[in-house]
């Protein structure tokens, strides 16, 4: 008893209290920094790119727009990341309404039943002015185009050739101003994107096909 | 003194002011500690609610697993959450509480940012953080919060910008631009703190003020509580004092002799004490009204004079300023002293006490003290006048004794028709007058000697008045009238015959004297039982009574001297014009020594009886009147022992014409010495002679040598204890000078014929 308050005026006596708690604070500062940071690389960590083909594939469910460019999104029906994908779509879509054709591509992994890709994403994705939702069954589009991870984005002129290719976020499920965006604005806008290329973050469109790398 | 006081004051209430803003502040940070405690568990479970919402999974095709999102908001909002909770739930109050705090909030910031996939809307959360944290109204914890989002900032957008801009390139300076914001906030956050503080430091102040206030005012209210506290215990003592003092006056009033009043200037009573009810003998209900008019009214009829006791009282109670003392006078013979005074009080004004003191037994005690020291006074004239008559007896009836005697010689040895025969009579007669005088002033000094007898007080009465000395009355008051009713057959009375025509002759000269133009005297026995004397002069013994009233119509005597009548030379009679002034004290003197009784009825303008009561006798006597003897002589051998040579020579005379043989001796030791070689038959022996050495003494001496030796005892004075103790010696008689022939050949030859006796020495 004597000991505690003892313990007790002396804490009094310090404004940040005894060693003990200056020690535990440190390690308590050390301890939260360094899982953030884990947590932060972890977010950072970008998808399996794929290897999209340099032309538009012939593929039936998805028509390339002859006029203007056509982007093509791929993107994982529960994937929460994505949301942060579909948010940007919506900015480029509203920063560059007209400017081209969009899809946004809901990969169906083979199995899986039929309302599998009903989501929310779905939905929000529908709500987005100028886009055309295609349900890939089995991810065959996905498989076509190369694209392994959600929230891969493809974009191609009236050409056919791919212009750009990546992710549209900074990290996973991160909002924000981002390079894949910004290019896809600038290419839209008739300028020089800094990058054609940006890394993914998001789910594995497919079993063992969304893992996880650097697409560089 | 007072400036140093009030500078104290100005340096306790900055003190105290800085320990109140202390406390403030540490009350301040204990709350928002305990604020910070609830929204951390808050925040931490909302980032759990958030991750699992937002990003409860991860994908891979068709394959789910928790998002690492979750696990995150568990884990490491959990780790935020966890240090400062502690902190706070620990010690709350704590400096490093809030530093901690300001971190974890802005983990929690990063935190949150992170798992809302960098919401701009979840960026507030830092906005709201620093608000927040400014509850602490500590500005060093804001910088605390400002150094982290900066170093975060800083760090990350140096070496890692895309985990904090999005971007793998970016200016090195944005941090600054995020910063810039924060710090924005804080500027006004500042503001607002230094402005808390500061209203926080005024209010402490004024508190500090208040209560250091309320500390005087405490202090001043202690000291007041004390000093009234000392007060009322003083009021205390003072008021027991007060009570003991009212008890004991209230006891010391009720203890007292006196009765007590006490009426204010309205006629209410405000005190009184029993002695003062008892007094008065007033009842319960009266006293209890305190009102002085009904007490006066009841004890009124109690007063011999209750007009004037009323006006009196009333007087003195309204007007009179004075001490006034006076007797009061009850009609049952009480009498009280009343003492009263106004009363000093003022407010009482007006008011005034009375004592009363119930003085009848010391009146009556002073009467009688009075009565005995007139009495006193009264004996010792009366024992004065007793050693002057007897120096004056003795000296007179020595000058008297040849005056009588020769003239009684002249008498006997002239022709009794001669002119020399008439004036030698005259001369023997005005001698026995003087004589007389001088037997009063024995009588009146009770040295005189009585031969009582049976008498009968008609004769004594007739002989009076067949007197010369009545005759000669008569003659100087001719227009009185003389009403004599006498009682037949009355009873006698043991008494002296002469003594008792004394009292009759000094009665009647007086009622002749009342009545200077005429009137009646009325001369009555009577014979009665004793009933209550009318006078009340003397109470009488159960006894018959033989009763002499002597009556005149003079012009009577005053109540208030009635009382001192019978007193020697008490008279109203002028000087000189009347007899000695010792006619009544020796008539008082005679009854007295017969046993008799006084009394007197008088009134002015009706006249004076005086009641004499006799106790009768009931021995019969022998009479009184015609008693004649002759004188008889003898041839015995006579020792003559007279230190007065005249006396001497008239006695040797005297006896030698009686025939005896007669030897003379002019003192007693002659006279001892003469009767051892000469023997004599009879010693006639002068009682006051030498000093040391009187008839007594001699004849002792005479005695002792012959114990049969008979004497007859002579003196100028009434019989006294010494002749007395003469006569039980065995003398055979004593003759009283001034003498008659007759009467000393009676006891010469009385003494001769009796019998031998052996004295008793």
């Amino acid at each position: 008893m004597t000991d505690i308050m003892h313990s007790e005026n002396q804490d009094e006596m310090r404004p940040y209290g005894s060693l003990k708690f200056v020690v535990f604070t440190i390690l308590w500062l050390v301890a939260v920094t360094g899982l953030t940071i884990g947590m932060i690389e972890y977010s950072n960590s970008p998808g399996n790119p794929g290897e999209p083909p340099a032309q538009w594939p012939d593929v039936k469910q998805l028509a390339l727009n002859q006029s203007k460019p056509t982007l093509v999104m791929f993107i994982h029906p529960h994937c929460p990341c994505t949301r942060a994908s579909l948010g940007e779509l919506e900015i480029i879509m509203a920063k560059c309404s007209g400017r081209f054709s969009a899809y946004v591509v809901l990969v169906k992994p083979e199995g899986t039943a039929a309302d599998w890709a009903e989501t929310g994403l779905k939905k929000s994705a529908s709500q987005i002015p100028g886009v055309t939702l295609v349900v890939d069954d089995a991810g065959r589009l996905a498989q076509e185009f190369q694209c392994k991870t959600s929230g891969a984005t493809l974009l191609f002129g009236q050409d056919s050739s791919l212009i750009f290719q990546g992710g549209i976020t900074s990290s996973q499920g991160h909002s924000g101003d981002n390079a894949g965006r910004s290019a896809i604005v600038d290419i839209l806008h008739g300028r020089i994107p800094e990058k054609i290329k940006t890394p993914v973050f998001g789910c594995g469109l497919v079993d063992s096909m969304c893992a996880m790398g650097d697409v560089n | 003194m007072t400036k140093k006081i009030n500078t104290l004051n100005e340096d306790t209430e900055k003190s105290h002011s800085r320990v109140l803003l202390e406390d403030f502040q540490g009350a301040i940070h204990k709350r928002t500690d305990r604020l910070f405690v609830y929204l951390m568990l808050f925040q931490w479970l909302v980032g759990v609610i958030a991750a699992i919402i937002i990003s409860p999974k991860t994908w891979e095709g068709a394959v789910s697993q928790t998002h690492i999102h979750v696990w995150a908001a568990i884990i490491i909002g959990g780790l935020i959450t966890s240090l400062p909770v502690y902190l706070c739930l620990k010690r709350p109050g704590q400096v490093l509480n809030r530093h901690v705090i300001a971190v974890a909030q802005m983990l929690t910031s990063a935190l949150l940012i992170h798992l809302t996939g960098g919401r701009i809307e979840t960026h507030f959360h830092v906005f709201g953080s620093l608000a927040f944290l400014a509850f602490y109204r500590d500005w060093k914890v804001l910088v605390t919060a400002t150094l982290v989002v900066t170093i975060d900032h800083f760090v990350r957008g140096v070496w890692w910008p895309q985990s904090v801009f999005g971007v793998l390139t970016s200016s090195h300076w944005r941090w600054v631009e995020h910063a810039g914001w924060v710090v924005f906030e804080d500027i006004f956050l500042f503001i607002s703190v230094k402005q808390s503080l500061k209203d926080m430091r005024n209010v402490s102040d004024r508190q500090a003020k208040v209560e250091n206030l309320n500390l005087v005012i405490e202090k001043r209210v202690i000291e007041r509580t004390k000093e009234l506290h000392q007060e009322v215990v003083e009021r205390k003592r003072a008021e027991e004092a007060l009570r003991d003092r009212e008890g004991l006056l209230r006891s010391t009033l009720e203890s007292t002799a006196e009765g007590i009043l006490v009426i204010d200037g309205k006629g209410n009573v405000t005190h009184t004490n029993k002695k003062f009810q008892e007094m008065w003998r007033i009842p319960d209900h009266i006293m209890e009204m305190k009102n002085a008019f009904k007490m006066r009214e009841y004890v009124l009829n109690q007063i011999k004079n209750p007009e004037e006791f009323a006006k009196k009282s009333i007087k003195e109670l309204l007007t009179c300023s004075e001490e006034i003392t006076e007797l009061i006078e009850f009609i049952d013979g009480r009498i009280f002293q009343r003492y009263s005074r106004p009363l000093a009080q003022s407010e009482m004004e007006g008011g005034r006490l009375w004592s009363y003191r119930d003085i009848t037994q010391q009146t009556k005690s002073e009467q009688a003290q009075r009565e005995l020291q007139e009495q006193l006074d009264r004996a010792l004239r009366i024992e004065s006048l007793g050693h002057l008559a007897a120096g004056v007896a003795h000296d007179l009836n020595n000058t008297l004794g040849p005056v009588v005697g020769y003239s009684d010689m002249l008498t006997r040895e002239l022709p009794k028709d001669s002119k020399a025969a008439i004036r030698a009579g005259k001369i023997k007669r005005s001698a026995e007058e003087a004589a007389v005088v001088i037997q009063d002033l024995l009588s009146l000094a009770r040295r005189g000697k009585y031969e009582m007898h049976p008498t009968n007080i008609n004769e004594v009465i007739e002989s009076y008045l067949d007197s010369p000395a009545y005759e000669h009355l008569k003659e100087r008051n001719p227009i009185t009238k003389v009403e004599i009713s006498l009682y037949p057959n009355i009873a006698s009375v043991l008494g002296s015959a002469p003594h008792l025509s004394k009292v009759v002759m000094n009665l009647i000269t007086n009622a002749f004297e009342a009545m200077p133009k005429g009137g009646i005297l009325t001369v009555v026995t009577e014979q009665l039982l004793t009933e209550k004397l009318a006078g009340k002069y003397q109470n009488p013994a159960s006894l018959d009574y033989t009763i002499l009233r002597i009556r005149d119509s003079g012009h009577g005597i005053a109540k208030e001297d009635i009382a001192r009548i019978f007193e020697p030379y008490f008279s109203k009679k002028s000087l000189g014009h009347s007899g000695s002034g010792l006619g009544l004290s020796v008539v008082y003197g005679i009854v007295k020594d017969h046993k008799g009784l006084c009394d007197v009825q008088s009134e002015i303008g009706i006249g004076t009886e005086f009641i004499l009561y006799f106790p009768v006798s009931h021995v019969v006597g022998v009479p009184t009147k015609g008693e004649q003897t002759k004188v008889t002589g003898g041839i015995e051998a006579i020792l003559v022992v007279e230190d007065s040579l005249e006396q001497r020579e008239l006695v040797r005379e005297i006896i030698d014409s009686l025939g005896y043989f007669v030897v003379t001796a002019p003192d007693g030791h002659f006279a001892v010495d003469f009767i051892k070689t000469q023997p004599v038959d009879l010693v006639l022996l002068d009682m006051i002679m030498e000093p040391g050495f009187d008839g007594l003494d001699t004849y002792r001496e005479m005695l002792k040598f012959n114990p049969t030796q008979k004497a007859i005892v002579v003196s100028g004075y009434s019989e006294s204890d010494r002749v007395q103790k003469v006569l039980n010696l065995g003398a055979g008689g004593f003759v009283k000078k001034p003498y008659s022939i007759d009467t000393l050949a009676k006891a010469i030859r009385s003494a001769l014929d009796k019998s031998p006796v052996l004295a008793q020495i």
